[in-house]
């Protein structure tokens, strides 16, 4: 079962957001004295607080979509409006053609859904039991389910694991398995929160390659929100980044990347500065991104300066342990725009 | 082996005490041992079916509250709410209660010949099973409260002290408590009312008049507990990221 998204432009629509508010209710303690805690318990007061403050994007059929932000921004609470868990204060929302929050049951038949943090399978139960029970619950025939836990013992390699009882399972095993059960009815558009959290890198590449064939065979349009850029860089072409409730950025990752490719960052050690002043100037002309004791990291614009000059002069007044010169990563890149943010608001 | 032992011993317990209450008076506001026993059997198996298929309804709150297993309904094409009230439905649960109450019930009618309508089995058997949904409709009812108020863990030990009066005979009480024991808290219909119904206390007029009481009441919470969950659905926060 499936339902049709809109079209704009002759692109298909998957996911569609439109002046998203959520507003969350928090109880706010008047003091700590015994009348304080009295009139609390007679008269609550609650602040309302604005989680997303008018989120508007659009994500294409088949598109990968990074949705990116510093803790608190908002995404997961997105993620739920879009899955149909919360609803939103204000605003529209729509997956597929169906409304999350008001038609949950087809919502469930387009999405795959995958929290990090959540577990989808019954704990107790063989992971084939579990999968069984989500091919019961999505009206899977038996040919479908043989060939869905055949794809992913390929891909993902959950053959045998599939009759573990799943709280016996690794993170790892239990993430794969997971994944499967998000997947199971080959929905057509997955929303992934945090996957690969708590893994380790053979385990995190694993993954990516999976969404990315995925992606390439069933042409799955994936909504991911990470903290690892690694999984952004490597999957997305298209990120979304938002913080405090309001997108910040939306466009491709190459344009926001492309802003910052004259920038270098020189990392550098040491362990006695000889000319204080001199070291001051030098640093004067770049922007410094970080200052510990012994060590710092600065920015250079290789148009306005040469780093081969700056790193020269540095080690002329003061004794270098140890220097790197590398460009800006995603990482950089989201940190310099939190940071920017932040000193603008 | 376990279950069935510790629930025959509690029932005999509870028989044996009303044997010594029964051996200083001969009737105890009008009821005679062997309806007394009756009313213990049809507690115990009204009890055993909500252990059996309604314990969800008391529950509820922790699954709402950790959002973790509500979570996982709302994102699949299921009922959720029935999905949380029933998932751990267990009918092994409460087998021995329930058997013990119904050998118990057969032995008071025969050993006490009382004489027993099949009419009057229909009747109070449905009384039983409409007021235990009814009761189980209200603790759900608090239950979603949390999605206002956090937990109600105290507002449901205090619903659930109400509970040990299916033990004891109800219809001569203070007219005020037998008010809120049938308006409010139902638990007239749980016991009290099975037992005068089937031992012919009540005529079909009367005992028909219960049925459609409790039914009314059934009715009316099922509406406020219909509405609770569609509102608390929309209150919804979840927790974290």
């Amino acid at each position: 079962m499936s339902f049709s998204p809109c079209s704009i432009g002759g692109m298909s629509i998957a996911i569609k957001a439109q002046d998203l508010v959520k507003q969350f209710e928090v109880p706010v303690r008047a003091g700590e004295s015994l009348r304080d805690r009295l009139k609390n318990f007679l008269k609550p007061s609650c602040k309302k607080v604005n989680v997303l403050n008018g989120i508007s994007f659009n994500v294409r059929e088949g598109e990968i979509v990074g949705y990116l932000g510093p803790n608190g921004a908002g995404k997961s609470t997105t993620v739920k409006i879009l899955t149909g868990i919360l609803t939103p204060t204000s605003g529209y929302a729509e997956v597929m053609g169906c409304i999350p929050y008001k038609q949950r049951y087809e919502n469930a038949y387009n999405c795959g859904v995958f929290f990090g943090q959540r577990s989808l399978l019954w704990f107790h139960v063989p992971v084939i039991d579990c999968l069984k029970l989500y091919k019961e619950i999505y009206g899977l025939t038996k040919d479908e389910f043989n060939e869905r836990i055949a794809f992913f013992s390929e891909i993902l390699g959950i053959d045998k694991l599939l009759h573990i009882p799943v709280r016996k399972l690794s993170l790892g095993q239990r993430i794969r398995c997971e994944l499967a059960a998000a997947l199971i009815h080959k929905p057509r558009v997955l929303f992934l929160d945090e996957p690969t959290i708590g893994l380790d890198v053979i385990v995190k590449e694993r993954l990516r390659e999976f969404i990315l064939k995925l992606n390439e065979v069933e042409k799955t349009t994936v909504f991911l929100s990470s903290h690892d850029m690694l999984d952004v860089e490597h999957l997305c072409k298209r990120v979304i980044i938002i913080d405090k409730g309001r997108i910040i950025y939306d466009g491709s990752l190459e344009e926001l990347t492309h802003e910052y490719t004259d920038q270098k960052i020189i990392y550098i050690e040491y362990s006695k500065i000889y000319d204080q002043s001199k070291f001051k100037s030098i640093i004067d002309l770049c922007e410094i991104l970080e200052m510990k004791d012994y060590c710092c990291k600065l920015l250079v614009n290789v148009r306005e300066s040469s780093v081969t000059e700056i790193v020269r002069d540095l080690m002329t007044c003061c004794s270098v342990r140890d220097v790197s010169v590398h460009g800006y990563s995603l990482e950089d890149v989201i940190r310099v725009l939190y940071r920017k943010r932040g000193v603008e608001s | 082996m376990l279950n069935l032992c510790l629930s025959g011993f509690l029932t005999i317990i509870w028989i044996l005490f009303w044997m010594v209450i029964f051996s200083r008076v001969s009737l105890l506001a009008d009821w005679t041992l062997g309806e007394v026993i009756i009313l213990t059997s049809f507690s115990n198996i009204g009890w055993a079916l909500y252990n059996m298929f309604l314990e969800g309804f008391y529950s509820a709150s922790d699954k709402v509250i950790s959002g973790d297993r509500l979570e996982r309904y709302l994102t699949k094409p299921v009922n959720a709410l029935f999905a949380i009230l029933f998932e751990d439905v267990n009918p092994l649960n409460g087998l021995t209660q329930l058997l013990i109450g119904v050998f118990i019930m057969i032995l008071a009618v025969q050993f006490y010949q009382i004489n027993i309508k099949p009419m009057s089995i229909l009747i109070s058997f449905l009384v039983l099973l409409i007021g235990w949904l009814t009761l189980s409709l209200i603790y759900g009812t608090v239950q979603f409260l949390s999605f206002w108020t956090g937990r109600t863990k105290g507002v449901m030990r205090f619903l659930v002290a109400f509970d040990e009066y299916t033990l004891y005979p109800l219809d001569k009480i203070d007219r005020s408590v037998k008010f809120f024991l049938t308006w409010g808290i139902p638990i007239i219909f749980l016991s009290t009312h099975p037992t005068l119904i089937l031992v012919g206390k009540l005529d079909i007029y009367n005992s028909l008049n219960v049925l459609l009481t409790v039914s009314l009441l059934f009715v009316v919470w099922l509406i406020i507990f219909q509405f609770c969950w569609h509102m608390g659905l929309k209150r919804y926060e979840s927790y974290g990221g």
